[in-house]
């Protein structure tokens, strides 16, 4: 009871702590983190899919222009990537800011549940460097609801990372994004078929 | 001659009063504003006497009516087309309008946190759409935000969503009182009530400020936090005037706000 008035009251206050975004992404390149992580701290515990104010979807070109790269990669989860303008430029953008970034259990965390929410708008899959995928190895556990686990798990995302030939990503893809699917549809299913029979032999349908 | 020897006064006056203006004095003021509003028909003394309104940190009760004369001075500045609609600011009129729809703002923003009596938003509110119809376009325009929030703060429209702060780009002395405003009328008005929200126009504003590149004033930032504090529910105490020391919101309260679990 106490967990659903607490996801109600930041539902609530969503907008609102949306709108400190920009100052926490000014006060965190400024060496100030708290504001930042107070805004990650909410957006997590709100355990919505999407956090974060509609109204504020056209800074997020902004933030990954010109944030420091540890905001950049932490804040990317909670973008609307179907939403942005020129955004083959800015995966490019996120792409180098997680490069850059020191690792940490939270920045993999953010680095494996936004690479599949890109990916999912299709025309952004080729601007995804084959660099970023390995992290799918350090397996992060990710937060319930995220939107990484819930579109990543797609036939043509699966395909694209069997397409790496790279068994162990591949292995790691399906055991964090697969995991998370009680129902999977034909395509989904085929996808994982093919691809586990391919790579990990003797598993077959039926 | 004695109504510019009367604004002189006006500003000599104002140079003279410190923090914590007898009220007597403040009301004083705004009658002679007012008065001299009525009585002159040159537009470069209601220029300097709007002038005087805006630089006056506070507005103690003051006389509704001026309201109006805010207004229908903005409104004298205009002209609406009539198959476009379009509005045009009469040429040699833009700053007389820009300065009287700060002060429309600005006297409606004081009148909705001192005396909200119906009747008088209502008059205003008619005034309003008498000057400008449904259909009337001042897109473009400098004073496009400060008169539309003016009139969604008068008409108590909470969720206008055609409104847009996109492309408000104020001066920095336009932007603190606009948000000074919007942060007395946030105190007032729905801090410590049952549901606690600040209008979405307000929040919008708010996070429209934060974003601005380069970022406002110290003082700016420190009024959009306390609207955010507000919204978030953190009791802002009532200290008169806005100082960035009284009214700046720790992190650390906010933090504790945005973590409960």
């Amino acid at each position: 009871m106490a967990e659903s008035e607490d996801y109600h009251l930041i539902q609530s206050k969503c907008k609102a702590i949306s709108a400190l975004l920009p100052y926490a992404v000014r006060q965190e390149q400024g060496g100030q983190p708290e504001m930042l992580d107070a805004f990650l701290c909410a957006a997590r515990a709100s355990k919505m899919m999407k956090f974060g104010w509609a109204h504020t979807r056209q800074y997020s070109s902004t933030l990954i222009s010109n944030a420091s790269p540890r905001a950049i990669t932490l804040v990317s989860p909670h973008i609307h990537w179907g939403h942005l303008i020129d955004r083959g430029d800015l995966v490019q953008h996120w792409a180098v800011a997680v490069s850059a970034v020191p690792y940490t259990e939270e920045v993999a965390q953010s680095v494996v549940d936004t690479s599949p929410q890109i990916a999912y708008q299709y025309e952004l899959l080729p601007y995804i460097p084959v660099d970023i995928w390995p992290w799918l190895t350090k397996q992060p556990s990710l937060p319930p609801h995220c939107l990484g686990s819930i579109n990543g798990f797609d036939p043509v995302i699966c395909r694209a990372v069997w397409g790496l030939r790279d068994t162990e990503i591949t292995k790691c893809y399906l055991l964090l994004l697969l995991s998370e699917h009680d129902h999977l549809s034909s395509d989904e299913f085929d996808a994982a078929y093919s691809s586990i029979h391919e790579d990990f032999g003797g598993v077959g349908k039926g | 001659m004695v109504v510019m020897s009367l604004v002189s006064w006006l500003y000599g006056l104002s140079s003279t009063l410190e923090r914590g203006v007898d009220q007597q004095l403040n009301v004083l003021d705004l009658q002679c504003i007012s008065w001299i509003l009525q009585i002159s028909l040159d537009k470069s003394v209601h220029l300097s006497t709007l002038k005087h309104l805006v630089a006056m940190k506070t507005l103690v009760k003051f006389d509704s009516t001026l309201i109006t004369s805010f207004f229908n001075t903005f409104a004298g500045c205009i002209s609406i087309g009539v198959n476009n609609h379009e509005v045009v600011i009469m040429q040699g009129l833009e700053e007389l309008a820009r300065v009287s729809a700060l002060c429309f703002f600005s006297t409606v923003s004081h009148l909705l946190v001192m005396d909200p009596t119906p009747r008088i938003l209502e008059d205003v509110n008619r005034q309003y759409l008498k000057a400008f119809p449904a259909q009337a376009n001042f897109h473009g325009h400098k004073s496009y935000h400060t008169v539309n929030a003016a009139h969604c703060l008068l008409v108590q429209q909470e969720e206008h969503r055609s409104f847009s702060w996109s492309e408000f780009k104020p001066s920095p002395h336009e932007h603190t009182v606009v948000v000074h405003n919007l942060v007395m009328v946030s105190q007032f008005k729905y801090q410590g009530t049952q549901q606690g929200k600040v209008p979405c126009l307000i929040l919008r504003f708010t996070f429209h400020s934060l974003s601005l590149d380069p970022s406002p004033s110290p003082p700016v930032i420190a009024d959009s936090l306390s609207i955010i504090a507000i919204d978030l529910g953190c009791d802002m105490s009532e200290t008169g005037t806005t100082t960035l020391d009284e009214r700046y919101v720790p992190t650390s309260q906010i933090t504790t706000i945005l973590t409960l679990d």
